[in-house]
């Protein structure tokens, strides 16, 4: 059992985020309105960090594995001294799982809607493949 | 440079340029600043009877204040008008200054920006550096640009139109504002990386994709340095004023066209020109109006840059608030956004690849 009593962390920060959403933002006017967003925003980034943290770190160390390096600082370094040039495609791999990762946490909207667009994107690339075979 | 983006509440909900309440960090009451506006103009004018009213805060831009005010004149004609002030303690003598000859410079060449009145490297008359200049009446924010139906007929032409206008930006005479300073924008991103001391090894691919297929320079002319969706002023009949000139510097023009493509300049908007229009309109238009001929890859190179650079910009904001130098909410979000810009650089990246 952990040492703190109950309710957990996660808890009180869906509580707060709660409160501004139904008791603040209906009666915030324009300009408060704005920063009762922000601040449900971070609780938001805050939750899903402690939720889903851990998990998305370990993968992280793993994925920073299968280029040989074991941090960000080393995998900046290696790139820009040209170590990795021959394995462009598997560290663009990696670093398009990191960047998921990080949007997860901090922008799951902003996830989302690029997907869709990439998803509408390819649509018309195999409509226009279509045509031009028919 | 409008430092802080639309999109920082993370909805739709939110809002570009507000008014802040009155004694948020003003530089100094607005009653004292009403004052001193008073004075310098009616000096300026020669109009004892000049009188301020209405003097409110907008915010927005965060590396200067902007305020707007009405001027009533003795025989009651009445201007609105924008006073550009230096932060209280960060003054750069000189830059206002030569961003009023830069803008003045602007309108000689024929392109849309408002006509500046007075400038002042003086901090005896308004307290810090200042321009005053024309208000220009229309629509600013970016997503009442992508939705607004008064505005349905001129978003097709809106990507031609800023072709046409940065057109006219690159063809002033450099040697008529001898103080803008020529910068490398690729040496300039790479040494503000290294300054901030975090890794990134998305921008660091991106940097090495960049120095490694640097295209030869299209020209070395004036660049407006942030010329995009929401820092235009529009009417029904087309752009209306071209504003916020503060990263202004000699390089090459295609700075510019990259720059306006900037995935975070669509506000949700389809096209990939400002959320309004399509590349071969950019294109086109650019080429018919300046003479110079470039290609869509080339864009794709200078696209690919400017989202590096504004990458690198956020992270330098974002360590304004972990620093202390400007703690906000808004500014609490943006170290936690960078990774959209770095999302579209991998994209950009992908695409190159496959190009």
């Amino acid at each position: 059992m952990p040492l703190q009593d109950p309710p957990a962390v996660e808890d009180l920060l869906q509580a707060v985020r709660e409160y501004l959403q139904e008791e603040v933002l209906p009666s915030a006017d324009a300009n408060q309105r704005v920063h009762v967003l922000m601040a449900m925003n971070v609780v938001g980034v805050v939750e899903r960090e402690l939720v889903l943290g851990p998990k998305l770190e370990q993968e992280h160390v793993k994925a920073l594995n299968t280029l040989g390096v074991n941090s960000e600082a080393e995998l900046a370094q290696a790139i820009k001294s040209g170590a990795l040039d021959a394995k462009r495609d598997e560290v663009l791999k990696v670093l398009r799982q990191t960047t998921i990762a990080k949007l997860t946490v901090a922008s799951p909207a902003f996830l989302e809607r690029t997907r869709k667009e990439a998803e509408l994107a390819a649509q018309r690339q195999a409509k226009k493949a279509e045509a031009a075979q028919g | 440079m409008s430092m802080v983006t639309e999109d920082t509440a993370g909805t739709d909900d939110s809002q570009g340029v507000q008014e802040a309440p009155l004694d948020a960090g003003a530089p100094s009451s607005t009653g004292d600043l009403a004052e001193g506006l008073q004075r310098v103009l009616s000096w300026n004018r020669q109009d004892p009877g000049l009188k301020i009213q209405g003097l409110t805060r907008l915010l927005g831009g965060s590396s200067r204040i902007t305020w707007t005010f009405t001027a009533t004149g003795q025989n009651n004609t009445e201007q609105k008008m924008v006073l550009r002030m230096d932060p209280p303690g960060i003054s750069r003598p000189g830059s206002l200054v030569l961003e009023g000859e830069l803008m003045n410079a602007a309108k000689n060449s024929g392109a849309p920006v408002p006509t500046i009145y007075l400038s002042s490297d003086d901090p005896g008359l308004l307290g810090a550096p200042f321009v005053l200049m024309e208000f220009i009446d229309g629509e600013s924010h970016p997503r009442s640009i992508l939705r607004d139906k008064k505005l349905e007929k001129l978003r097709p032409q809106l990507a031609g139109m800023c072709g046409q206008a940065l057109a006219k930006i690159h063809a002033i005479p450099p040697e008529s504002v001898p103080g803008l300073a020529t910068i490398d924008v690729l040496g300039q991103i790479r040494t503000q990386l290294e300054q901030l001391g975090e890794p990134h090894p998305v921008f660091e691919l991106g940097l090495r994709y960049l120095e490694s297929s640097r295209p030869a320079p299209l020209g070395l002319t004036v660049v407006h340095g942030d010329f995009r969706n929401g820092n235009l002023i529009v009417g029904e009949e087309g752009i209306r004023g071209v504003i916020d000139w503060e990263l202004s510097h000699i390089g090459d023009p295609m700075e510019d066209l990259g720059w306006l493509c900037v995935r975070s300049w669509r506000f949700g908007g389809p096209g990939p020109v400002g959320g309004f229009g399509s590349y071969n309109q950019l294109i086109f238009s650019y080429e018919h109006a300046s003479g110079r001929v470039l290609d869509r890859n080339l864009l794709r190179w200078w696209e690919l840059l400017s989202t590096v650079r504004w990458g690198v910009m956020t992270m330098m904001q974002a360590q304004a608030f972990s620093q202390g130098t400007h703690r906000s909410l808004d500014t609490a979000l943006i170290g936690r956004r960078v990774c959209e810009v770095e999302w579209d650089t991998l994209a950009l990246l992908s695409s190159l690849r496959k190009a």
